[in-house]
Order: C-alpha cells, then structure tokens, then sequence
C-alpha cells in the first residue's frame, strides 16, 4: 500500500528539483549589473518607500471578502455545468439550493449596505 | 446518488433544515427591520424569539417523528440512531431555553442584534450534523458550521474590547484546532483509505493485528491528532487555554449557549468517534485509548476544580467548572468504552443535567447584569446580599450550584452516580476516586457564590439602574430550575426514558 504513495514523493523532489533549479542557474548563469534602482524590492511599479503603518480603508476589507464568497460560487458552478447531464436532476436541486442560499446572503449584504462606498 | 434516494432520505435531515430556515429568516427580518427603523434601541426581541423556538420546537417535533435506524443513511454518512436522535434533541431544547434567555441580555446590553438569532440557529444545525455524522469529513463540515457562528457570537459585543480579545483568542485556537483534525483526518484516511467511521474501524483491525510499519503509525499517529482536536473542542486540559478567557469575555448569553451546547455536541461525536472507528470495550483496535482518556480525564478534573478555586470573577469560575466537568464526562466516556450501552445513556443524562444547570446560571447571571452594563465585571462581591434583595433569582441559583456540585436531591447527584458507575465497575476505581474527591474541592468555590448571596450583606451604594424583566429569560429560568429539582427528586422515570431512548 505504501508503494501507492511513491510518485508522490517523487513529485515532491522533482518539485523541488525544478524550483531550485529555477533559481540556482538564474543566479549562476545571469549577467547582473547592480544600480540602486534595480536593488530597489519591486512591487508593482509604483515608488514603495513609505511608512510600514500604513491603514486600509476597512471597506476594501469588506469588499474582498465579498468578492470571494461570490468568487467561491463561480467556482462550484463551473464544474456542476461541466457535468450538467450526468448529475441529473439531483444536481439541478442541488445547485438551486446552493444558489438560493447565497441569494439570501445576497440580499442581506444589500440590505445591510455593505455594497455602498461611502 | 439520484433524485428519488435524496427525497427518501429527506425526511431524516428534514429538523436541521428546519433550524437553517429559521435562521435564514432571522437573518432576513434583521435586515429588513434595520432599514425601517434606523433607532436600533427599538428592535424588539420579541418576533425573533418567536420564530427561533418556532423552528426549534418543530425540529424537536420532527425528531420525534422519525424511526431510529441502525445502519448509516446518506451514503453512511450519517447515523439515525438513538444516540443521534436523542443528542440532536437534547441540543435543539437546551439550544431553546439558551436563546430565550439570550432575548433577555439582548436589550439589556444593547446589542440589539437580530443577527444573533440567526447565528445562534445555524450553530444549531452544525451541532445537529456534528451528533448524526459518522464519517470524518461530514463531522468537519458541521463543527465548522457551529465553530464560525460562535466565533462571532463570542465577540457580539463590538465595542466592548473583552469581547474582541476573546473571540479572535477563540477563533485562532479553535482555527488550531481544526487544522489538527483535519490533519489527523488525512493521515487516517491515508491509512485505512476511507473517512467511514465503520470503515476506519474494520481497517484498523486489519493494521493492527499486523506488523505493517508505516501504515499502523499513520494510523495511530492520525487518531491521535483526530483525539486532540476533539480535546479542544470539549476543552479538556492541556488544550482548555482559550476556555477563560473566551468565556469571560463573550456576552453572557453567548458564553451560556456555548458552555452548554458547544461542549454537549462535541461530546457527542467525540463519543461516537471513539466507539465507532477506535473500538469499544469488546472491539478495542487503539489500545491505549482508554488510558489516554483516563489520563486526560484526571488532569482536566483536577486542574479545572483547583484553578476554579482561586478565580474571583463568576464567569471566569463557571467556565473552570466547565473544564472540570469536561473531565468527569471524560470519566463516564472511558465508562462508556469498557460498558457499552448503559454508561453511554448515563453520559447523555449527564450531559443534560449539567445543561440545565449550566445554563440556569448563566441565565441568572444574565438577570443580575446592568441594563448598558456593558463593563459589568461580575465579581464575587458583586453577589453579596443579592439572595435577599433577589429572594427567587437567589435560591435558583443555589439549586444550580447544589446541581453542579452534586448535591442530593438536584439532579447532579444522580447525574454523578449514572456518569461514574460504570467506570467504577470497568475497575478503574482510581479514577472514580479522584472523580469524587474533585466533586469535593468543587463544593467550595460552587457553594462560596451561595455564601456570599445569603451570608453577606449588600454593599451601601446601590445602582438604581432598573433591571429589565424579560418573560423569555424569566420562563428559562423557571423551567431551568424545576428541571433540576424534578429529575433530581423522580431520577428514575428520567433514567427510564433515557433508557429507553438511548
């Protein structure tokens, strides 16, 4: 039985393998001229200096998670369409539950305001 | 599965749909009466209260409708058995009389929040799946139903910084917690290669009455990680640590319905866990179950009584006397493991004693509470007098805490004598010993309370705060009471149907 867990052990070094190989002939094998902008840690292009305290706004907090609930649904539902015919009428109900019971959740976030950017 | 196995099967689940209703319309009528009434001062409990018990009481209703089955339904996934029925029930009424009295401390806290009706309804039905499953993955899947609505529960109250303090305490270690399950959980289905109570213990057999290395490890090292996470939940030392401070912080009504419920339904599964894949007295495939479970036992008894000991905030004391009576429980589970059937029915009478006493403190508590107390620390001298200024909420209280000492002729006694019976005749009299001589260190700080109620006198300022008299708190209170001095004084009709019930 344990045999059956052989590959993947070895997928996990060739993971390994591949990662580190990655880096390693990265830094071997590149030229590198150093300046003092290019030892600058990038981000995302835009100047990154500044204080580490920086507050978010809490709205964009809520928003995310938002998203990620409604994101999450997209998730089952790609899948459950992909097997529409073989689930049947089962996963007919099944999803129309599940979508109802983010709908309330839907209309509860409405309600609550947690959508209005003020 | 198709369509017409799914309709079949309806009616088993049918009362844990008919909880996550109630609270899916809770959480609708809290949004739709916040937008008409701007003034939150003026939410009234009172609709919400209603519908909360109209869908318990019809679950209850359900529940009594349906015939106990021994094998697995749903794919084996979950068991109609007795026990399940029974836990199911003994949640869904505790669960009622919890949420009446929260109806109380939610205008006198003002926190008035139709949304803890709708938490507190879907922590329900996650119990209710935590009692019926018998497979590893549905258990998770209802105690993280239960653990995230209590996770807000405890920090309900916003603004207050205990609160906050306690639930992200909570949150983290329970978050710990789950993981150890849940690692736990893949290591035994990578051993026995199913998530099946039934399956895990046909295979365990199989592995360890062989000498197959690394699949026998994984296995015990899987149930024992599986163990731990159930350790936390019921908060048996060493892994008890978010207890106080969780308990202390919550609002009290939340910290009422969570010591009572949260620990019966962990309980419960953690039960059928044990003796479904682990083995039972006859059938034992872990050998060092028992032990382990003695052993925890002895610690958690002993450290929850002497630590309860020295708290002088009540809250905090009450929730040391919730890890102490994890470790009697613990006791009557080791019971259970070595004798079967009847020492599981004294555990579930057990479980329910300690409920109703539990929660009837808490409940008194909640009617000693300030309106807008919202730094209300509830400390022992707080209670000084308040048996006579109080005459009725003073003597509930002392029958809640003769119930939770063990004091003839409440219900606790025999309680006691059904939980630690059985171990006693398994042989493990050690145990019971230090079962019976922690029950006595808990008589002083449990009996202290009373002293300081009826022995003392008030302080000479007094708040004129009024209190708020609730209907809803003051019938829990009512039926919490009775319940304790009824099964105490005619134990067997209660042994009975629990009997028969089981």
């Amino acid at each position: 039985m344990s045999e059956s867990y052989l590959p993947i052990f070895i997928l996990f070094f060739v993971t390994l393998g591949i990662g580190g190989a990655m880096l390693g002939l990265a830094y071997v094998l590149g030229p590198r001229k150093p300046s003092a902008i290019k030892e600058m840690p990038f981000e995302f292009g835009s100047p990154n200096i500044g204080t580490a305290r920086e507050r978010f706004s809490v709205k964009y907090y809520v928003t995310a998670i938002l998203f990620l609930v409604f994101d999450i649904e997209s998730v089952f539902i790609y899948p459950w369409a992909v097997l529409f015919r073989e689930l049947g009428w089962f996963g007919f109900v099944e999803m129309l539950v599940f979508v109802a019971f983010i709908l309330v959740g839907l209309v509860y976030v409405l309600r609550k305001g947690a959508l209005e950017w003020e | 599965m198709n369509i017409s196995d799914a309709l079949a099967g309806m009616p088993q689940i049918l009362p844990m749909i008919a909880v996550i209703v109630g609270g899916l319309v809770t959480m609708l009528m809290a949004v739709a009466r916040s937008h008409k009434d701007p003034e939150h001062g003026q939410l009234t409990a009172g609709p919400f209260v209603a519908v909360a018990l109209v869908s318990l009481v019809f679950a209850l209703f359900l529940l009594t409708q349906i015939e106990p089955q021994a094998k697995a339904v749903w794919g084996g996934t979950l068991a109609i058995d007795r026990l399940s029925l029974v836990g199911q029930g003994l949640i869904v009424v505790i669960a009622a009389l919890a949420i009446s009295m929260g109806a109380a401390s939610i205008t006198t806290q003002g926190i008035v929040r139709g949304e803890y009706f709708a938490l507190s309804l879907f922590c329900v039905s996650g119990m209710m799946l935590m009692v019926a499953a018998t497979e590893l993955l549905t258990f998770f899947v209802g105690l993280e139903i239960m653990s995230l609505a209590v996770y807000v529960l405890v920090g309900f109250r916003r603004s207050d910084r205990r609160s906050q303090e306690a639930a992200l305490k909570y949150f983290l270690s329970g978050a710990f917690a789950s993981a150890f399950f849940l690692f736990g959980a893949a290591m035994v289905f990578g051993a026995t290669g199913t998530t099946a109570y039934a399956g895990i213990s046909t295979s365990a057999q199989k592995l360890l009455s062989g000498t197959a290395f690394p699949m026998q490890t994984l296995l015990l090292v899987g149930a024992t990680l599986c163990v731990v996470g159930f350790a936390f939940k019921i908060a048996a030392v060493p892994f008890h640590m978010w207890a106080p401070d969780a308990y202390q912080g919550a609002p009290t009504m939340v910290t009422g319905f969570m010591a009572v419920t949260v620990k019966a339904a962990a309980f419960m599964a953690f039960l059928r866990f044990v003796l479904l894949a682990l083995g039972d007295g006859s059938t034992r495939h872990v050998p060092w179950i028992v032990d382990v479970l003695s052993l925890l036992a002895i610690v958690t008894m002993t450290l929850g009584n002497l630590s309860a000991v020295l708290q002088r905030n009540v809250k905090r004391m009450l929730a040391y006397s919730s890890i102490a009576h994890a470790g009697y429980l613990l006791v009557g589970m080791v019971g259970a493991l070595e004798r079967g059937e009847p020492a599981v029915q004294g555990l579930v009478f057990y479980l329910f004693v300690y409920g109703l006493a539990t929660l009837g403190a808490f409940g008194v508590l909640i009617a000693l509470e300030r309106k807008n107390g919202r730094h209300d620390e509830m400390l022992i001298n707080r209670f000084a007098g308040v048996g006579f200024q109080h005459p009725a909420l003073g003597v509930a209280f002392a029958v809640f805490m003769f119930a939770l000492s063990g004091i003839p002729p409440t219900a606790g006694f025999t309680g006691k004598v059904l939980l630690f019976g059985p171990a006693l005749d398994a042989g493990h009299i050690g145990l019971v010993i230090v079962a019976v001589l922690n029950s006595v260190v808990s008589v002083y700080y449990y009996l202290s309370i009373v002293v300081y109620m009826f022995m003392k006198n008030p302080p000479p300022r007094q708040s004129t705060e009024p209190r708020v008299f609730s209907p809803w708190l003051t019938g829990a209170l009512v039926v919490t009471t009775f319940g304790v001095l009824i099964v105490g004084m005619m134990p067997q009709r209660w042994i009975d149907m629990f009997a028969k019930l089981v």
